[in-house]
């Protein structure tokens, strides 16, 4: 009989294994502490791991942005933090045993880029990495006790370097090189694009919401010449509930409708007592006014629907990341790549439909036995499990991965880009945020598009949408002002690489 | 124009060409499975930016005059809210008399402990002439551990300016002071003295000029110095 029980035992735990280990992301930070340092900084110690990373000095590699949130004692709110010193490896800061990796502060020290030092693939682990806190710009000295939260997200590196926009296929208003329809626009550098009818413009065909074909695109609108940070998948409910746990009282109100115990975010004030479209993001606590309500959810890794423009933007701000460009869309999913026509992200013009659903859905370890794309007719009502395709032995097309590895850039749930199909937009300097949002919970970044959408638009269609909106040229509403919360409507950011 | 965008094209094909080579089985860009791309972790609980929150308190404002014989002190509190490692056994800790004060510990009392902290500390001693109480420390402190110092004595006011100061507390045992006390010693001097200070002024009743050379004039400014001043 013991014997029997060992065998079984054994085989459980080969089979979690094989099914939770082998195809994990799995980004994992713990461990967190501070302690001090000198009178205005202090040292804040974590450790971080992550599965199926990579760097490939010739294409490009994967990374994750670190940020913190500090609550006070005797405060109320998280407050941003902003770390001390820049670029590479700033003093003090430590790069931790097990894989070697560096760390890098932007110049406006909102967070950091954790990446691996040198070539190489698999899982990358490391403890006690140190960052440097500077205490002094929350106005805390070593007196002070608090506590503290560490956030990382997934982030993949989008090279530098000309690409191109439009396939030469039969998406809506597709961007061309005037005057051959067909022929793909080249953007070889960051400088200001002419948008017109002159031989070697970019143009695009006048629909409903594809845009006002002005111009000029300004040299401070991000075009994708320039290197970034994507995210690697789009905002997840476990993100979206993290993300509102550390607001107060009144920015949640403003960030998701769930405000009656127990209902879940939607689109109706109040929220919904039962689940909407396979969101669980729900309110389960409310300690009272003026306390922050708390969320949870049981399905973490599930993408996040039910986002306005606003909610983006504001998460973003939060985050200390940007909105992506449409142009920046196009780049992160096709890469240097010549344009197939009508493709998807994955590099094909043609997609399987998703089915024979695996494991407990919402679980995290669900997975289909077939399919490559969420869309209209195959996807259950709502969005499925980020990074659902991928799998140990996955290619670019069977993983629904872009050519730099970033994943669901087509279907799931919508992408809203800056467009330029709109002076507001075209106003947009990719400014990133710097952590901090307004009282009533709204992002307030110079040139972002405000809450009322104008100037940004919807990319890579969703779970509801048809297939042709999915394409990775389509532009049909590119343009089309979209401020509302939606069964469908998702996201993900960016971030200029330092 | 033309020739600029047929090498940046050949370029692309080529970066195209070459990363698709690389492309190999196995390509981690396009691997991964279960669970997604974000990740956080909090502090169960509040921690000191100074590394440690140990602090000392006198529990009150102390006020003594200056020729006080051997005055007693408040009890003094040592609370180690957050220790972080730094008074662990082997150790030791010291209380030390404010730099700014030539006075001294009285050396002839006895000091007792109390607090949850007590039996982790052995006998005290003092040193650098008593200006200095040494705890050596038995057992590491943890978490809210508290010591009281009771039977403290001043000695040697008489050689110390009036004024407010602050006992020191060095925990960490490296020879300097890494907190004061909470609360103040303060030192008066009620000695007899005549009116007036130790201070005058003259001043010119009117305005004069002071071009010299084209006047002639030679002035000279005076100050009177009158009143025996106080210590």
């Amino acid at each position: 009989m013991k014997t029997i029980n060992s065998r079984w035992t054994l085989a459980v735990l080969v089979a979690v294994l094989a099914a939770g280990g082998a195809w994990a992301n799995n980004l994992q930070i713990t461990n967190v502490t501070v302690s001090g340092r000198d009178n205005t900084t202090a040292l804040v110690e974590f450790d971080i791991s992550w599965e199926n990373s990579w760097r490939y000095t010739n294409i490009n590699h994967d990374a994750a942005w670190i940020f913190f949130k500090v609550l006070p004692d005797g405060r109320s709110d998280w407050e941003h933090v902003t770390l001390e010193g820049t670029g590479t490896n700033p003093t003090d800061y430590a790069i931790g045993a097990g894989t070697p990796i560096e760390m890098i502060v932007p110049v406006d020290r909102v967070g950091m880029i954790v990446r691996r030092s040198g070539e190489g693939a698999g899982t990358t682990a490391v403890q006690n990495v140190k960052a440097v806190w500077n205490i002094a710009s929350n106005s805390l000295s070593n007196t002070d006790k608090v506590k503290l939260q560490a956030f990382g997200v997934e982030m993949v590196y989008v090279a530098e370097g000309a690409f191109k926009v439009g396939s030469g296929g039969t998406g809506v208003s597709e961007i061309y090189k005037y005057p051959t329809a067909t022929e793909p626009y080249v953007i070889t550098s960051e400088d200001a694009i002419t948008v017109g009818t002159a031989d070697g413009n970019l143009y695009y065909a006048s629909t409903a919401y594809g845009g006002d074909r002005g111009g000029p695109i300004p040299a401070a609108f991000p075009k994708g010449y320039a290197a970034f940070y994507c995210m690697k998948y789009e905002v997840t409910q476990g993100q979206y509930k993290d993300f509102l746990n550390a607001l107060n009282r009144d920015q949640q109100a403003a960030r998701c409708t769930a405000t009656t115990l127990n209902y879940y975010m939607t689109v109706t004030a109040g929220g919904s007592a039962n689940i909407p479209n396979r969101n669980t993001v729900r309110m389960t606590e409310d300690p009272g006014s003026p306390s922050r309500r708390v969320y949870t959810t049981v399905t973490r890794d599930r993408a996040c629907n039910w986002l306005s423009w606003a909610d983006d933007a504001s998460f973003a701000d939060w985050a200390g990341l940007r909105p992506m460009t449409e142009l920046e869309y196009e780049k992160a999913c096709r890469g240097p790549m010549e344009p197939l026509a009508d493709e998807y992200a994955f590099g094909a013009s043609t997609y399987t439909v998703i089915s024979g659903l695996q494991g407990v859905d919402g679980s995290g370890t669900e997975y289909y036995t077939a399919g490559n794309l969420v869309v209209l007719g195959s996807a259950p009502d709502g969005p499925v499990r980020v990074g659902i395709f991928a799998t140990a032995a996955s290619s670019r097309v069977s993983a629904g991965a872009s050519y730099w590895g970033i994943m669901e850039l087509s279907g799931n749930v919508w992408e809203r880009p800056v467009t330029i199909g709109h002076a507001t937009g075209r106003a947009f300097t990719g400014l990133h945020g710097n952590g901090l949002l307004t009282s009533g919970g709204d992002a307030d970044v110079t040139a972002w598009p405000n809450t009322t959408a104008t100037g940004a638009g919807l990319r890579g269609g969703n779970w509801a949408t048809a297939s042709t909106s999915l394409r990775v040229s389509d532009r049909g509403n590119t343009a089309f002002v979209y401020a509302v919360r939606a069964s469908h409507s998702g996201w993900r950011a960016v971030r200029t690489a330092p | 124009m033309k020739a600029r965008t047929t090498i940046i094209m050949i370029g692309m094909v080529l970066f195209a060409t070459l990363t698709a080579a690389r492309a190999a089985p196995g390509d981690e860009r396009f691997c991964g499975g279960s669970y997604d791309g974000w990740d956080r972790d909090v502090m169960a609980a509040s921690a000191g930016l100074g590394g440690a929150l140990v602090s000392l308190a006198s529990g009150t404002d102390q006020t003594f005059t200056w020729n006080a014989a051997n005055p007693a002190l408040a009890v003094l509190t040592i609370e180690a809210e957050d220790p972080a490692g730094t008074i662990t056994n082997g150790g030791a800790m010291r209380v030390t008399v404010p730099a700014a004060w030539a006075c001294r510990f009285d050396t002839s009392v006895s000091v007792t402990y109390g607090g949850d902290a007590a039996g982790k500390v052995g006998a005290a001693s003092f040193l650098d002439g008593g200006r200095t109480l040494n705890i050596p420390v038995t057992a590491d402190f943890i978490a809210g551990d508290t010591l009281t110092l009771s039977g403290l004595k001043l000695l040697d006011l008489a050689l110390c300016p009036s004024g407010t100061q602050w006992l020191e507390l060095d925990f960490t045992g490296d020879g300097t002071r890494d907190v004061y006390d909470g609360n103040s010693l303060a030192l008066t001097v009620p000695w007899p003295g005549g009116s007036y200070d130790g201070w005058d002024r003259y001043v010119l009743a009117e305005s004069a000029s002071l071009d010299a050379t084209r006047r002639g004039t030679v002035f000279m400014l005076s100050r009177l110095m009158r009143g025996s001043g106080c210590r």
